[in-house]
């Protein structure tokens, strides 16, 4: 499967585009808004990219969680925020509730074959996801642990000479 | 601080109830209700959430500081070991789970503020209040952020303009139809399966009126914003931390949202093409 620049730049812009109106819809703060639209579509870039390149889906969705996992960390720490709240917006591409849809709908229309398909590789996506966001999640706490612990001793190190 | 329990069980419920309601993890919660009753003294408290509902006891005052270890409730200060005060039980129903970061961010910084010490007890459930009672924004631009986003997505997913317009006016209508039934309490399934229905009719009416268009787009971008997606990330996690009941559950909820989302268009479609219909 080809990709020409100019059709993953025209998905870019959409993507953002409608991370924006989801971000209003569920009501995120606004200054946080533009940051997150600009990173659910980077999710869905490096997620096309990956599948263009015949990598298997599994790890598509795995690093076109972690570009979120990693940002929504940052952002985080910087606006003083739960990371929640800059995972939701931007997930939304990247998490496939279309697959999950199509399970349901082969299963209603009674094509049993393909509900076994969509609901393997539905629960295997999810799963990479959830394992992308739980390690960026305690990478992210221990890093922190350890850089206020680090900042801690160096401030008792400072108080204690002076 | 010996005698405000009954404003901390006040605070605790509201608080606990805000960040379930509104999109937070039960882990999430489990953390703020302890990092309260740490903070009013009382760091022996037992918190259990699900995601309906968050159960909470009260240890009574005793004011160690534990730090970031959970209290053990073996230290003679607590009087839950020599009898002495007695432990109080508060439980909180959750009914409804959206997604609404705004309350959860507001939630989540009034809680912050008591336990770094910077609001009171008192300023902290005036808040919470505030936060609860807050309105939720217009219905109709609601629907129009709706549709503009379904619109796009079904860009993305290789449809062309006709596809846009569709969407939009199908994810427009769909939100429009889930608001009026916001208030009742079978606000989830009647979203999704009327939803569903909603969206296929509108889709099928489309796409036969002007002949034109690839009608499982439509549908799959109109459906962007009832997809359980998030749900089920949810679950995953959850149950990853540990939270194995409220993993199930959360799971248990994204397969009937699914289903009645499949059922209410499968049930479209299929009485379309009952009736002779060409669905391209």
């Amino acid at each position: 499967m080809r990709l020409y620049t100019g059709q993953l730049v025209f998905e870019f812009i959409v993507c953002t585009a409608a991370t924006v109106f989801f971000s209003l819809l569920m009501r995120a703060p606004r200054k946080t808004i533009p940051l997150t639209a600009l990173v659910g579509g980077a999710s869905w870039v490096v997620f096309e990219l990956l599948l263009a390149n015949n990598q298997p889906e599994i790890s598509a969705y795995f690093f076109g969680t972690m570009v979120v996992a990693v940002s929504a960390e940052v952002m985080a720490r910087i606006f003083k925020m739960p990371a929640p709240i800059f995972i939701f917006p931007s997930l939304i591409p990247v998490v496939p509730g279309t697959r999950l849809y199509k399970t349901a709908l082969a299963l209603v229309e009674e094509r049993y074959v393909e509900f076994r398909d969509e609901a393997t590789r539905t629960l295997f996506a999810f799963c990479a996801i959830a394992v992308a966001l739980a390690l960026t999640n305690v990478a992210a706490r221990s890093l922190s642990a350890y850089l206020s612990t680090r900042a801690r001793r160096k401030l008792q190190k400072r108080q204690g000479k002076s | 601080m010996e005698n405000d329990t009954v404003l901390l069980t006040e605070v605790l419920g509201l608080a606990g109830m805000l960040i379930l309601e509104n999109g937070g993890d039960t882990h999430r919660a489990e953390e703020t209700a302890e990092r309260i009753c740490a903070a009013a003294g009382r760091p022996g408290s037992d918190v259990l959430a699900l995601p309906t509902g968050i159960m909470i006891t009260i240890a009574p005052y005793c004011n160690k500081k534990t730090g970031n270890r959970p209290c053990a409730g073996d230290c003679m200060a607590c009087s839950r070991s020599t009898g002495d005060g007695e432990p109080v039980t508060l439980i909180r129903r959750v009914k409804k789970r959206t997604i609404n970061l705004e309350k959860l961010e507001l939630a989540n910084r009034a809680a912050r503020a008591f336990t770094d010490g910077k609001a009171s007890l008192p300023e902290t459930l005036t808040r919470l209040r505030e936060i609860d009672t807050q309105s939720t924004g217009n219905k109709y631009i609601d629907a129009i952020y709706s549709g503009l986003s379904c619109g796009l997505f079904s860009l993305l997913f290789g449809g062309g303009w006709f596809e846009l317009i569709c969407a939009f006016l199908c994810g427009f209508t769909a939100q429009l139809v889930s608001s009026v039934f916001q208030h009742s309490s079978i606000y989830q399934f009647a979203r999704n399966f009327i939803g569903g229905v909603v969206i296929a009719s509108l889709a099928v009416l489309l796409t036969t009126f002007f002949g034109m268009g690839n009608i499982n787009i439509i549908i799959i971008g109109s459906l962007m914003n009832l997809l359980p997606g998030l749900a089920m990330t949810n679950a995953i996690r959850d149950t990853m931390t540990g939270d194995l009941v409220s993993g199930v559950a959360r799971f248990a909820d994204v397969l009937l949202i699914a289903l009645s989302l499949a059922g209410g268009v499968g049930v479209v479609l299929s009485v379309f093409i009952g009736l002779g219909g060409v669905v391209r």
